[in-house]
């Protein structure tokens, strides 16, 4: 029988993301940075280039539970460079990765049916991010 | 197991000022698909190949753009 965890620590799980993005820091609210290349993990340096920023709400996120709703979707921000999208990094309000998200055609994190080249001055909409804490 | 997760990211390009510019944009977007399948594969050669293509169209249409708005 596979590993199984109650309610109360998947929904505390989900909790420490919000709180992470949430937690007042340098004045900004969390964002979503669009970067191009291979993600390098959370805890490592950002790489690649920055294609977009997502300026996120100061209630990033809905309440806690086993599963955590982004706020105040859809979200829009602009292309500003033009490239290939690799991952998408959820910063803090220190600028500090709180998770990553790989994004790609099929099999990823973030699907683009339309592919995953975008160019300058188009646009990125976040219509939505939900995650559900492991069973 | 894996959090699962349900995000859906939608992307909108900017239209295009001329038909040149249109089939650029189009080369430009199905070199993705490409850039895409190669990163899947593990092809790293292929995709910084489609990459370098890709660079060199996105800088012919921030030229070509550049021209219209002399």
């Amino acid at each position: 029988m596979a590993l199984t965890h109650s309610t109360a620590v998947r929904t505390a799980c989900m909790a420490a993301i919000k709180t992470a993005a949430e937690t007042a820091g340098g004045g900004a609210n969390a964002t979503m940075d669009f970067r191009s290349g291979s993600a390098p993990g959370c805890a490592n340096a950002i790489t690649g280039t920055q294609l977009a920023l997502l300026a996120l709400l100061a209630t990033t996120f809905g309440a806690a539970g086993v599963t955590l709703t982004m706020a105040g979707t859809p979200l829009t921000t602009s292309v500003l460079a033009s490239g290939t999208l690799g991952y998408a990094r959820l910063l803090d309000r220190n600028a500090v990765g709180v998770e990553e998200a790989n994004i790609g055609t099929s099999g990823s994190d973030i699907n683009f049916a339309g592919g995953i080249a975008v160019l300058a001055g188009g646009t990125l909409t976040l219509s939505s991010y939900a995650l559900t804490a492991p069973n | 197991m894996d959090t699962e997760k349900t995000i859906v990211l939608t992307y909108t390009p900017p239209i295009p000022a001329t038909a040149e510019i249109a089939n650029l944009h189009d080369l430009f977007h199905a070199n993705g698909f490409l850039i895409s399948r190669a990163r899947r594969m593990g092809d790293a050669a292929e995709e910084a190949r489609l990459e370098a293509a890709n660079a060199a169209t996105a800088a012919e249409i921030d030229k070509l753009n550049a021209e219209l708005k002399k």
